[in-house]
């Protein structure tokens, strides 16, 4: 694998695979964030922390 | 930039987006200062403090680097209380086979001694998938910055690696 190819899959995540940073992306799998499964807990934290909602923020503006 | 601007305004769904959109980047810079817990926990406290102070942005433009500061001194505030405290902390997905604990642990430990852009750069990568263009993207940083703290970041942590193994044979 040249040096170019190598860093296009560093850069795009697509192409020929570096297997250096293919085998790292597996044994880090492990730890990828779940955004949309800890979306309701940024809500849940806001409430229980009691900070302010803003005007807007009411029920009538959503 | 429409987003940040509707999120400025009391928008919780613009700002549901812009969670959506911006939480893998400030989980990457967490992850680079902590281990896992401790990392979520840093998403969550920057987004509050990002919703608490969001109207105070003038350019709503420079919303990512703005967030990925305040992710950055929330990471930092977490180390230095764990640090006073004694307590080390832990990556929980580390409990699976022995062969990769070790390996999990070593990649994490060596992208967490590499330099901060490069740390912060490799985690947004190689956790959470994302392309060196969304990075660009999210940081506000050029792509041309990005690209350099990629291929150096990956140049040091496969020499860190290799040696770590050369070391472990002797």
């Amino acid at each position: 694998m040249t040096r170019e190819r190598c860093n296009e899959y560093l850069w795009q995540g697509t192409g020929p695979e570096d297997e250096f940073v293919r085998e790292l992306e597996n044994v880090l799998a492990p730890f990828w964030y779940d955004t949309a499964e800890d979306a309701l807990e940024l809500d849940r934290l806001r409430t229980s922390l009691g900070a302010p909602l803003r005007p807007a923020d009411s029920p009538s503006a959503e | 930039v429409a987003l940040v601007a509707r999120a400025k305004a009391g928008d919780r769904r613009a700002f549901a987006d812009l969670y959506a959109r911006y939480a893998g980047m400030v989980y990457g810079i967490a992850l680079a200062e902590l281990h896992g817990p401790d990392a979520q926990d840093v998403v969550q406290e920057t987004f509050l403090k990002a919703i608490c102070s969001v109207h105070t942005l003038n350019d709503p433009a420079a919303f990512g680097g703005w967030l990925a500061t305040i992710a950055r001194n929330t990471a930092r505030n977490v180390c230095r209380a764990r640090r006073e405290s004694g307590q080390a902390g832990d990556d929980p997905s580390t409990s699976g086979g022995q062969h990769a604990r070790i390996e999990a642990r070593a990649a994490l430990d060596a992208i967490r001694s590499l330099p901060a852009a490069y740390r912060e750069t490799l985690m947004m990568r190689l956790v959470q998938g994302m392309t060196g263009p969304e990075i660009a993207n999210r940081t506000g940083l050029t792509a041309a910055s990005v690209r350099v703290n990629l291929h150096r970041g990956i140049k040091m942590l496969r020499e860190r690696l290799e040696t770590d193994r050369a070391e472990k044979r002797v």
